[in-house]
């Protein structure tokens, strides 16, 4: 998982325990804590919470608590608890409160006052393990390390805290919220939850009844149209789509016109360019208000005059045109990184030297030829490429909001594996 | 809806979406890679080889190698199954015996082939003898076994409730299923990254929309942003 934008869990809260009357029934050595209150009834029960909730972007969350000792009666719980719950309470006895406790080995949560048979009571030398997985929204528990199972599914609470409580007379606990090493395998636990998401994933159903008869064919047609491989889009509709689609003449004149285009845009011969662009798209470098791609262009211009070492038909060039094209821009800066040029011996070393690399000018073609396509009315991206596109801005989104299943498989890396081919699964 | 849940669901309006898609960058290497990784995969060797000499992507595997893998697939996408089955046999034979859902769609998709050739009588014989043990034996086929004989029923099975069956997607999804099969068995990726990059869009898009409302790509092949949810 990366890692979380969220202060986690460190130690208990010394301000959150037990209520107003019972909160020095608990002693908080660091991260031990002990019930010294008179532990007659339940309405001296206390409890105790961690000083941060389970960071919002975490998928599966754990923390450990020891049992140094089980006093008197050992009602002890441990568990996760949503903000506003009672301390003066154990854990699981109210809702959005949740607990495993050890006496009888029940799960607890809401005030309905019966607990669920769960698993194996606890007692001194034990560790309660309790696992929070966010992307199923379940709550589990370990004890010395074994796996219980699932104690509590649907919980919705959006925030939770570990939270221990106690009621009995010398109880005791060690809470470890990670600065010690687990005695649970929580890598492992973090491994499983992450494969269940990616079950989930590959089981979604990718519709593959496009109208050629198969999507990912189409998608490659549809890409290598739009890059000018008509050679293999050619191959792709014969091999893959049965003929339904074609490459046609259009699609060959188009290319054709683009890879001119490119190709003057690419050797830095910006007349040419032009002169191809408007015989493509007619009007298109001319509208009001001006393209800023027709200032890049004008800029390109400006750029090959410098890299000839014309420095006087670039002044001239840069008087007459880019500063009456560079009025409409929204800031200068373009302007003066490209004059900035004229004052360097050596403009391939100066600091917007890469104004002179073929990247940038094989940039400023594919802008070109993209304008140009959405002029002719076609999209200005492949299909795929905007699919990438929308999938990136989803991750974005899927972190903003703090998704833990997206989390969980580390969606980021996930996306960028995909296109650098073969990545097994972790 | 518990206490301290967010109750107000994020907007990003199609507007904001469109202008974000235009600055994310995305190289022209990674979609060739994905491009090749899918035509590798899937055993298009013809089109790899095409795509390889034109822009320059290496296919990453030897692509003599898959020969095999797309001449089987070329049989079932032409119809002819038999000359498949009878490769894969070839080629490692546990395969069929292992799989045996996979050796039921070629079964099934060989009546399909027999049913558009217009040879009924073959197909009665061929669903009787060969497929129905195999539904007896294996309930869980009965359905779609019961669904393809019944395209024997129609004059003209493309207007039928069962057009998909004779559909040129189901001869897809067969040789998918079978050149799968033999990737597995050959240790190599079984699906394309496409497939994978794919489910993550749709996944995403179900994940996301539970707390944040923005204008979703339903139509793959187009990739047109929709309008947002509400």
């Amino acid at each position: 998982m990366p890692p979380s934008r969220y202060p986690a869990p460190s130690t208990w809260s010394r301000s959150l325990r037990g209520s107003a009357s019972n909160a020095n029934f608990l002693s908080v050595t660091g991260l031990g804590v002990k019930y010294t209150g008179p532990g007659q009834e339940d309405a001296q029960a206390a409890s105790i919470r961690a000083d941060h909730p389970v960071p919002a972007d975490c998928g599966l969350y754990m923390y450990e608590v020891k049992i140094i000792s089980s006093g008197k009666h050992g009602f002890i719980g441990v568990g996760y608890a949503a903000p506003d719950v009672a301390l003066d309470r154990l854990p699981g006895w109210d809702g959005h409160s949740y607990g495993y406790h050890g006496d009888d080995g029940f799960a607890f949560t809401s005030n309905a006052g019966k607990g669920q048979n769960y698993g194996p009571t606890y007692k001194d030398g034990d560790v309660i393990g309790a696992v929070l997985n966010k992307a199923q929204r379940t709550i589990s528990f370990t004890k010395n390390g074994m796996e219980l199972g699932v104690a509590f599914s649907n919980v919705s609470e959006e925030v939770l805290y570990p939270i221990v409580g106690m009621r009995t007379p010398n109880e005791q606990i060690l809470a470890n919220f990670g600065s010690s090493e687990f005695i649970s395998d929580l890598r492992g636990l973090q491994d499983d939850a992450a494969k269940q998401i990616q079950s989930q994933l590959q089981a979604v159903s990718v519709p593959t009844k496009g109208k050629a008869g198969s999507l990912m064919g189409e998608l490659a047609f549809n890409y290598m149209l739009h890059e000018g491989l008509l050679d293999s889009a050619a191959a792709v509709a014969r091999d893959v789509l049965g003929d339904v689609v074609q490459v046609t003449d259009q699609d060959r004149q188009q290319q054709q016109a683009q890879h001119s285009i490119q190709a003057a845009v690419e050797a830095g011969d910006v007349d040419e360019a032009l002169r191809l662009t408007e015989a493509a798209a007619p009007g298109l470098l001319t509208t009001e208000p001006p393209l800023h791609i027709s200032f890049q262009l004008k800029v390109l211009k400006f750029i090959e005059l410098v890299r000839g070492k014309q420095d006087e038909a670039a002044m001239a060039y840069g008087r007459a045109e880019l500063s009456k094209a560079a009025a409409s821009l929204p800031d200068q800066e373009e302007l003066q990184d490209a004059l900035s040029l004229l004052a360097y011996d050596v403009p391939e070393a100066s600091p917007c030297g890469n104004l002179l690399s073929p990247s940038h000018r094989a940039h400023l073609a594919s802008s070109l030829t993209s304008a140009i396509s959405v002029r002719q009315g076609r999209p200005a991206q492949s299909a795929i490429h905007r699919l990438l596109c929308h999938s990136v801005l989803l991750s974005e989104e899927l972190t903003a909001i703090d998704s833990p299943a997206a989390s969980l498989i580390n969606m980021k890396d996930r996306l960028a594996e995909i296109t650098n081919g073969p990545a097994p699964f972790q | 809806m518990g206490r301290g849940e967010a109750s107000n669901r994020k907007l990003v309006g199609r507007e904001e979406w469109e202008k974000r898609l235009t600055d994310v960058k995305i190289k022209k290497e990674d979609m060739n890679t994905i491009i090749m990784n899918f035509l590798v995969t899937e055993g298009y060797v013809e089109a790899a080889d095409t795509f390889c000499k034109e822009s320059g992507t290496q296919p990453g595997v030897d692509l003599n190698a898959i020969t095999d893998r797309m001449e089987i697939r070329k049989a079932v996408q032409s119809g002819n199954v038999d000359f498949a089955v009878e490769r894969v046999n070839d080629l490692s034979p546990e395969i069929l015996e292992e799989k045996q859902e996979l050796y039921f769609h070629l079964q099934q998709q060989r009546l399909i082939e027999l049913i558009r050739l217009g040879k009924t009588e073959e197909a009665l014989e061929f669903a009787q003898d060969i497929l129905a043990p195999q539904g007896e034996e294996n309930p869980e086929f009965l359905e779609e076994l019961e669904r393809t004989v019944a395209l024997l029923a129609f004059e003209d099975t493309k207007n039928s409730p069962l057009a998909d069956l004779m559909d040129i997607a189901q001869r897809q999804k067969t040789a998918s299923e079978l050149n799968a099969a033999i990737l597995s068995t050959q240790c190599q990726e079984k699906e394309p990254q496409l497939l994978n990059f794919l489910r993550m869009v749709i996944w995403a898009q179900q994940q996301l929309g539970e707390k944040v409302d923005f204008p979703r790509i339903n139509d793959l092949t187009s990739a047109a942003l929709a309008d947002n949810a509400n």
